[in-house]
């Protein structure tokens, strides 16, 4: 491939090449404080190819692929090369991550302790962890948290925050640093996206672990209310949320009873970032 | 009475299964197919009443009625049939022929 | 070229510990993109890597050792279903090689469950393992016709609970190919494994394997069945035994064909002639990035696999049809 970076993330390494020169700048340069040797064995590799024959020049068309792909997945315009650079990413991690249990969540930490926060997409679990991690919690990841199969541990994964529309304003207002965004990618699938560089502190305490204290169940857009969620429901709905639960097998079954009965759970509704973050202070401040 | 060679239901193998409590809930890992199952009563008091030699549904029933609170009569003997039968198509227990009534 | 660092590696193990890091990059893309890397985990058991590449075979094994559980549970499964019957599945392939504790299924990633169940029994076995949950993959009224007249198996069915594909054959080739291998015998011929499961007799394993790479496939994944062949034939006793299968089968030409590209590619090298330098450069494509480097090749060896398996009028037939369908050679 004509430009490559290699990329560590947390405990992962990846190995991007790309035919096009731009998505490695991108990425380069809002990765800058992250290990970034050349030489290093990658856990995975993403490719970023033209999407046919012509696609470098005409119309360039990028097709993400890699160790993990999936099949019939879209190509993606150019000018959003950098979302598909982490969308490849994330793939390598959701299809092929083994050493710890995936959960799609996001998570922050204080005092050691982790606050693990799962939803759909919309329910504002990325947005509610990158403003914590700019009001003194520690940023440990937007998408996946890692529950380590031997002790329980969250790991961190602080990949580029990923901000979708609305939620692009409200971050403008909460980091004064500009340099911390990356380019307005208008149009994409999902609407606009604006990557975020996560704090200093987050990145360089990127493979320190933290133990699990609070799951929640954000939902965004309803009227403030708090419920317990049953030991069942909660088991259920991580296995859903687990991209790797079943190809674990024993060792993913033991993590996440373990942590099923370990954490305690709540549903939160909320109607904005301040609501939010109010309502988790509280709530924090209640646990044992 | 039934006749020698009737299907029973029996346990499987040991060491397939690992046994988990999740509030008022019963989480089964199955080793051979990787898969979890949840299981909510009578499911679980229907597998621990099961050994190594297969029983009728009727053996069973009379079993389970004793144990528990359970209807002993046509309409609790189908519903057993039924968990049984849904068990054994999930691998979790075995039917195999009754050897003696 | 990276996959010909990955079969160097393959034969000869110890050659890792004389590998720069930067080498391992396009091996592990090479050995993904062929799903070999959990072969090459075993192979390189006990040998000095450095530890993030240990890291990424010991997640090849735990992948490999997930597989072969989930494949003799389908198996089983499918064993339950039939035995009302009184019938035994064969298996083949990477369950078969994992329930007959084959070298050929260490570390292999297995995917679909093959069967062989006589072709007079094959609506029954169909109608039981209906009933069982399993479902239709594709209602395509075409698909299904073209597979009833012509193929060795069925359309390939998904079960609905467990997600797990079965293909029941009646036999190891296309009715549309040349060669036709006598099925009967291969039935006939089974060994049993207990558990109601049944696997091919060992010579008919290795006339499986190369059937399937040599007369049926566009060698996609080639590199990995050529490496079941190798594994395959090494367990053979009595090589006289296997010639006189094969020229039973009509597989003797395949056969010694892949003698050659096992002994060129896995083995001390060999002479080989000009059609199987094209098998060897088609088998070897993959790059540092774990990319095909030679399309047009793999386009080639996609026609040539139609040919293998079909008359010429009825190639451009189904092709024609398929293309109408929007279906493309990736």
């Amino acid at each position: 491939m004509r430009h490559a970076l290699t990329l560590g993330i947390g405990p992962a390494t990846f190995r991007i090449g790309s035919e096009w020169g731009q998505p490695i700048d991108q990425l380069s340069a809002l990765y800058a404080a992250y290990p970034q040797d050349a030489a290093a064995v990658a856990d995975y590799t993403v490719r970023l190819e033209p999407a046919g024959p012509l696609r470098r020049w005409w119309r360039p068309s990028v097709r993400i692929a890699g160790d993990h792909m999936l099949p019939d997945a879209a190509p993606m315009a150019l000018r959003h090369g950098l979302l598909a650079a982490e969308m490849g990413m994330n793939l390598q991690m959701a299809l092929g991550w083994r050493r710890h249990l995936l959960i799609h969540a996001s998570s922050v930490e204080k005092d050691g302790r982790a606050l693990v926060m799962t939803g759909e997409s919309g329910s504002g679990k990325s947005t509610l962890a990158a403003l914590l991690g700019e009001r003194g919690w520690r940023f440990m990841g937007d998408e996946f948290a890692l529950l380590d199969l031997s002790d329980g541990g969250v790991h961190p994964f602080p990949r580029l925050v990923s901000l979708k529309n609305a939620a692009i304003e409200a971050m403008r207002a909460e980091v004064g640093d500009s340099a911390r965004f990356g380019p307005l990618l208008e149009d994409t699938p999902k609407g606009a996206i604006r990557h975020l560089v996560p704090p200093a502190d987050a990145i360089a305490r990127m493979r320190e672990a933290a133990v699990p204290a609070l799951l929640l169940f954000p939902r965004y857009g309803v009227a403030r209310d708090v419920r317990p969620v049953g030991q069942g429901e909660v088991f259920m709905r991580l296995t859903q949320a687990s991209t790797n639960y079943v190809a674990l097998g024993e060792e993913g079954f033991e993590a996440l009873h373990r942590f099923v009965t370990e954490v305690p759970a709540l549903a939160i509704d909320y109607e904005s970032g301040d609501e939010a973050a109010a309502m988790i202070d509280e709530l924090w401040s209640a646990l044992p | 009475m039934a006749a020698a060679g009737a299907q029973g239901y029996a346990r499987c193998a040991e060491g397939g299964l690992v046994w988990r409590e999740l509030d008022g809930l019963v989480l089964v890992y199955h080793r051979p197919s990787g898969q979890t199952h949840m299981l909510a009563s009578p499911l679980p008091e229907i597998m621990a009443a099961l050994t190594d030699n297969p029983q009728l549904p009727s053996a069973l029933l009379a079993h389970l009625s004793e144990a528990y609170d359970l209807a002993d009569d046509d309409d609790g003997l189908a519903a057993l049939e039924l968990h049984l039968a849904e068990l054994t198509a999930l691998g979790l227990i075995r039917s195999a022929p009754c050897a003696t009534p | 070229m990276s996959a010909r660092a990955l079969v160097a590696l393959l034969r000869d193990p110890v050659r890792a510990s004389a590998l720069a890091e930067s080498e391992w990059n396009g091996i592990i893309s090479a050995a993904r993109a062929e799903r070999l890397l959990g072969t090459l985990a075993v192979r390189l058991e006990g040998v000095d890597v450095p530890d993030p590449v240990s890291a990424i075979l010991a997640d090849a094994q735990l992948d490999a050792e997930r597989e072969k559980r989930i494949a003799l549970w389908e198996a089983n499964r499918a064993a339950a279903a039939l035995a009302p019957l009184g019938l035994e599945p064969i298996l083949l392939k990477g369950a078969a090689y994992a329930a007959a504790g084959l070298r050929a299924g260490k570390g292999r990633m297995i995917g679909d469950l093959d069967i062989l169940v006589p072709r007079d029994r094959l609506d029954e076995a169909e109608a039981a393992l209906l009933a069982a949950g399993w479902e239709w993959v594709k209602p395509d009224p075409y698909d299904d016709a073209y597979y009833r007249r012509w193929m060795h198996e069925l359309p390939p069915l998904i079960h609905r609970e467990r997600d797990r594909m079965i293909d029941v054959h009646h036999t190891i080739l296309p009715l549309t190919a040349r060669p036709r291998p006598d099925a009967a015998a291969l039935i006939t011929q089974s060994v049993e494994l207990g558990g109601g499961l049944l696997v091919l007799s060992q010579e008919d394993r290795v006339l499986h394997a190369v059937a399937h790479m040599m007369a049926d496939g566009d060698l996609s994944g080639g590199l990995r069945n050529l490496w079941d062949i190798r594994c395959l034939l090494a367990d053979i006793e009595d090589k006289s035994a296997l010639d006189r299968r094969a020229a039973h089968h009509g597989l003797t030409a395949h056969l010694a064909r892949a003698r050659r590209l096992v002994a060129h590619v896995y083995g001390d090298g060999l002479r080989l002639t000009f059609a199987d330098r094209l098998f060897v450069r088609r088998l070897l494509s993959r790059d540092a990035w774990g990319q095909d480097s030679r399309k047009w090749l793999g386009l080639a060896f996609y026609i040539r696999s139609h040919l293998l398996r079909m008359p010429p009028l009825m190639l451009m037939r189904h092709l024609w049809t398929k293309w109408r369908k929007g279906h493309r050679p990736a």
